[in-house]
This record gives structure tokens, sequence and C-alpha cells, in this order.
């Protein structure tokens, strides 16, 4: 299914589901990301913008689908919705059975089996979280049964991080929301710039394609869940991602302080996903495969670590410069960050590509603090290395935001005062 | 937050009608104490804030007229009574008032003493007000997850400034109770049971 409806912008490595541009994350970047942003605003108003992101682009998606494939009956638009759910790695959900009986439920959703996983030993959660889900089911609903886009309200009744047996939403119909911007391939291809070549692009190149086709063929197990490397992996729509986070950073305008302290909980949320995300897939058997000799010198996983950034949807990332022990330099014409900001933003004074500033630094953290010859829990990793007493500073030098030619990020190794 | 010790403060001191201290900038009635034969003085907060609003305004003309250290003592000689405010730390003001036959020498000395108890007592209720920041944070990076983040999630949450959550012992009573709340939203608890 996946295979007929994706497209690709070359030489970029962006990739579009139907229209929407789609990217692979696990659990522990979108639930900390998320849970970041509910600090910055509470969880009632965190939680009605997510559940907005994720109608909105939801729906460009479907009503896309459905029309392509000329679906007009009630029945294969919601069995297209839910099969969708789970091959994105969302979840099983069953849509409202009717125009009049606008109830829908999730037993297992990649939010709620993942916050479990991620959380539910330290946390206990008193406000459902699931916005990501309801915002879909809300826009399925919609497509279902004809309601205008974007017209759909909905809550979260029961929530399996709160202890539900699974996920409830309730519906009903409201006022159409004024659409953005579409960000579809098209537009993409307007903002993007010239593509240019890494530090042994062959190699990255080559890795690269690899690891994309074998993610490509992952498929659902029974939960519609993608559970692979000791992971919960997801297709995500990267304009929720992105509007999410800039949306967040946007009601903070009135405490700068604030601001800044989000800003850079957003690039640790890239620390922690890639950290995670890139460190399981690069201990696993498969990698062994997929990387012949892989031993874990400090350039092989800067080589693996650029090759899966291309490979999972983030864009063309490229080695600039690397002095091992010194600095790692990547670039990028592109990313799926930078597009979503040009296409609806104005332009920025500072980078904006906080998942790639935080992906950049957990690779060059992966290359010079993890000891690869021993097994890994990956979240002990985290805390681990950042408690040690040197630190590894991102900084984005240049941003396509801002106006420049490519994105870059100064990952430095900072030395213990 | 403990209360001061007003009786143990003027201990030993004669003619005295009262002892208030305000807290600044807003000037409200913190802790008072008046003689026997003064409890029926009436509106204690309003002179609690006069008193309060006395020293500031007084700071304020020392500032404008150039001076390069602005606290001092302010004494007012009436024929019915004396009184002198000067500033405590913590952002405090000390009012005092005595009987009208005090010499002015014996009232400096008086409110210099009793100046140095109170002092003494606002470190020790800053230092258990500090004492729970710290015991909170603490707390905090020892059972929240990403203990590297917690920090900036809690200055995130709460307002309070980065450098502030970093020198708990700075928090004031109220930054304590939002840090509190936001440790046990984030944990999902209602209260936390701290050690101390």
């Amino acid at each position: 299914m996946m295979k007929y409806e994706l497209h690709y912008i070359p030489q970029h490595e962006l990739t579009f589901l139907s229209d929407v541009p789609i990217v692979y994350h696990s659990h522990h970047y979108t639930l900390f990301l998320e849970h970041v942003l509910e600090d910055a605003l509470g969880w009632e108003v965190s939680f009605q913008e997510r559940f907005l992101a994720a109608r909105e682009v939801a729906s460009v998606l479907l009503s896309g689908m459905a029309e392509k494939r000329g679906l007009t009956s009630v029945e294969s638009r919601q069995l297209l919705s839910e099969q969708l759910f789970a091959v994105m790695g969302l979840g099983l959900l069953k849509l409202p059975s009717g125009r009049h009986d606008m109830a829908s439920s999730s037993p297992s959703s990649f939010q709620g089996v993942g916050w479990l996983d991620k959380y539910s030993a330290a946390l206990k959660r008193h406000h459902p979280m699931d916005a990501l889900s309801l915002g879909y089911a809300a826009a399925a609903t919609e497509v279902m049964f004809d309601f205008p886009r974007e017209s759909v309200l909905g809550q979260e009744s029961a929530c399996v991080a709160m202890g539900a047996r699974e996920c409830a939403f309730t519906f009903h119909p409201g006022t159409p929301a004024v659409r953005m911007r579409h960000i579809g391939k098209r537009e993409c291809e307007r903002v993007v710039k010239p593509s240019f070549s890494s530090i042994r692009e062959r190699d990255v190149a080559r890795f690269a394609e690899r690891i994309n086709r074998r993610f490509e063929k992952i498929m659902p197990d029974g939960r519609g869940l993608l559970s692979r490397f000791d992971l919960l992996l997801s297709r995500q729509m990267a304009t929720y991602l992105s509007r999410i986070t800039y949306r967040t950073l946007d009601l903070l305008s009135d405490r700068p302080e604030a601001q800044k302290t989000l800003r850079s909980l957003l690039r640790e949320a890239g620390v922690i996903g890639a950290m995670h995300l890139f460190g399981h897939l690069m201990e696993s058997k498969a990698w062994q495969e997929w990387f012949e000799g892989f031993g874990g010198a400090p350039e092989e996983v800067i080589l693996s670590g650029c090759s899966i950034g291309r490979a999972l949807g983030y864009g063309h990332w490229c080695i600039h410069d690397f002095e091992p022990y010194s600095h790692l330099i990547l670039r990028t014409p592109s990313s799926y960050e930078s597009n979503y900001h040009v296409l609806r933003r104005e332009v920025a004074r500072e980078g904006q590509c906080f998942f790639f500033q935080g992906a950049a630094q957990a690779i060059a953290q992966l290359a010079h603090e993890v000891h690869w010859q021993s097994a890994h829990d990956f979240s002990m990793e985290y805390d681990r290395i950042s408690a040690l007493p040197h630190r590894w500073s991102a900084e984005e030098t240049k941003c396509i935001s801002c106006g420049d030619d490519f994105c870059e990020v100064v990952v430095q190794r900072v030395p213990h005062p | 937050m403990s209360s001061l010790d007003l009786a143990l403060a003027i201990q030993g001191i004669p003619s005295l009608r009262g002892v208030f201290v305000t807290a600044l900038p807003e000037c409200l009635l913190f802790d008072a104490l008046l003689s026997e034969e003064h409890q029926d003085t009436k509106s204690v907060e309003e002179v609690a804030m006069l008193f309060g609003e006395l020293l500031q305004t007084n700071q304020r003309t020392l500032q404008l007229l150039g001076a390069q250290q602005p606290h001092a003592q302010l004494l007012v000689e009436h024929q019915e009574m004396l009184f002198c405010i000067r500033p405590l730390p913590f952002q405090f003001a000390l009012g005092i008032i005595y009987e009208p036959d005090v010499p002015l020498g014996l009232v400096r000395v008086f409110a210099s003493q009793i100046a140095g108890h109170i002092t003494s007592q606002l470190e020790d209720i800053a230092r258990q007000a500090g004492s729970r920041g710290g015991v909170l944070l603490d707390y905090a990076l020892g059972h929240l997850p990403e203990p590297s983040t917690v920090v900036r999630r809690l200055s995130l949450r709460t307002g309070i400034p980065m450098d502030t959550l970093h020198q708990p012992a700075l928090l004031s009573e109220k930054e304590t109770e939002l840090l509190e709340g936001a440790v046990c939203d984030i944990l999902g608890v209602e209260h936390i049971e701290l050690a101390s």
C-alpha cells in the first residue's frame, strides 16, 4: 500500500505520502516533544493545538487519497483511514459507524502504548494525551461523512496513558477552520536549495538507500504498531510536528526567556530522539548486515548517522567537516523543518531546525561517548552521557529559514571548565 | 513559612510601643508586636504599609540626591512618640515605635539590636525556605525522567528563570509553591512526601 502512494524529491531525501511530507520518528522523540510543549502551554492549550494540527494534516492526507482512489462510500473511506493509521504505525483505530454515532476508539495507539512504555514507571497522567489520534480520527470522520474539511471537533474521553483499556474519542460538527497554506511536494520543490555532496558521498548515499528500502518494508504488527529495533517507530506527518513546534513558540512570544528555554528543549528533543533511534538502529543485528564490519569507530558512526538521517526523510544530510573529538559539521540543502518554516512563516533571525540541531549533536555523542562493543539501554545512555563533565554543543550557524542557501549545524566538544 | 519571634527580638529593651516588619516592595505587613498598652492600635496593616512606603520614599529621595548608598535609617521625632524605620535584608523594613522620652542615642542602639535579632531570624527562615526549594529540586532530579532536562522543563512550566532555579535558596515562598506544583503536575501526584 505504501509503495503506491509514496513520492520523493530526488537529491533531497524528502518523502511524501500522497501529498503529505512524512518522516520516521520513534516514540522517544514525539513523546518528549509533546511533554515539552505541554510544559510551555499547559495541558489544555497544548492538547488543542496538537489536535488542530493533526486534524489539518490528516484531512489533507485522507481526502487526497480518497479522491485519488475514487472512494465514494463511507465503508471504503473508513477502511482506507483505518488501514492507513496502522500503516503509519499510529495504531489500531475504530472509526464511527454512523453519522449520528460519532464515537471512535483506539485499543492500541503509538502515543498511548509509547507513553506506557517510556513513562508509566515514573509518571502518572491525569489528562488525556492522544491528540494526534483524536485529530486523525476527526479528519477521517470528515472524509467518511462528507463534513467540511477541518470542521469536526473532538474530545478524548478515555486514554490508555491514564489507565483506560482503550482511548475513546467523541466528535461533533463545528465550524470549519481557516485553511493554512498547503505544504505538498510541489510547494517544497519550490523552496529547497540546490543540492550538494557529502564527504564520502557514495557511501552515505549507498547506506541511506539500503536503510530506506528496509524501512519502507516495515509493516505494522497486530496492534497497528511498527515495533522494531526495541522501539516503536512511526511514519509521522512532518507538517504536524512542525506546526505544533512553531505554533508553541509563537504563543510564547511575550515570554522571551521562556521561548529561549523552549528552543533549547526542542533541540534536546532532537538529541533524545536521535540518540534512541540512531543508537538502537546501529546496535541492531540488522545494522551489521547493512553496514558490513561496523565496529563503532567515530568515523563509522558519523557516516551511519548521516545515512540514517537521509533514509528516514529528514533531508539530504551531508558531512561537511569532521575532526574526531573536536567537531562535526553537518549541512543540508533542505529539511522538513526548513520547508515548513519557509512556506508558512516569516524569515527567521536564528536557526529553526531544532531536530536537525539535536540529531547532529546526538550523532557526535554516539560517535564518541558510546562503547559499541557492549549492549546498551539508550535511555540510560542518554542520562549517562548528559551527566558527563564535558559537553557537546550544537549551533545552527546557517538556516534556510533565515535566507541562507543551506542549513548548517556545528557540533563542538566543550571541555569541562 | 515560619514566622518571626518578635518577643525574643525585643527582649530586655524598654520603652517600646511596637515593632513592625513590612515586606517590600509591596509594603505588606509581615509581622508586628505591640506593647500591652497599645494592643488596641488600629490599622496595624496600614501602619506597616506606610512604614514601608516611607522607607522606600526615603531611599528614592537619597538616590535622586546622588547618594551612593541609599539604605538609611529614618528617625521621626514627635512630642508624643518617636519612631524609626530601617531596612532589613531580604526586602523587609523594620519600624519601631518608642515612648517619647527615650534618648535618641539609645533609640539608635536599640534599633540596631532589634534589627540584628530579626535579621538573624530572617536568615533562618530564608535558609529553611531555600532548603525546601533545594530539596524539591533534588527530588525532581531524582524522580523525573531525563534529569538533564528537568531544570529547563520546570523553568518553562513555572516561569521561574533558570538562574534562580540553579540557586534554590533564593526562591521565594511563592516560587517554592510554584515549583512544588510543577513537580507534582509532571509526576501526576497530589503532593510530594519530602524527607525534610
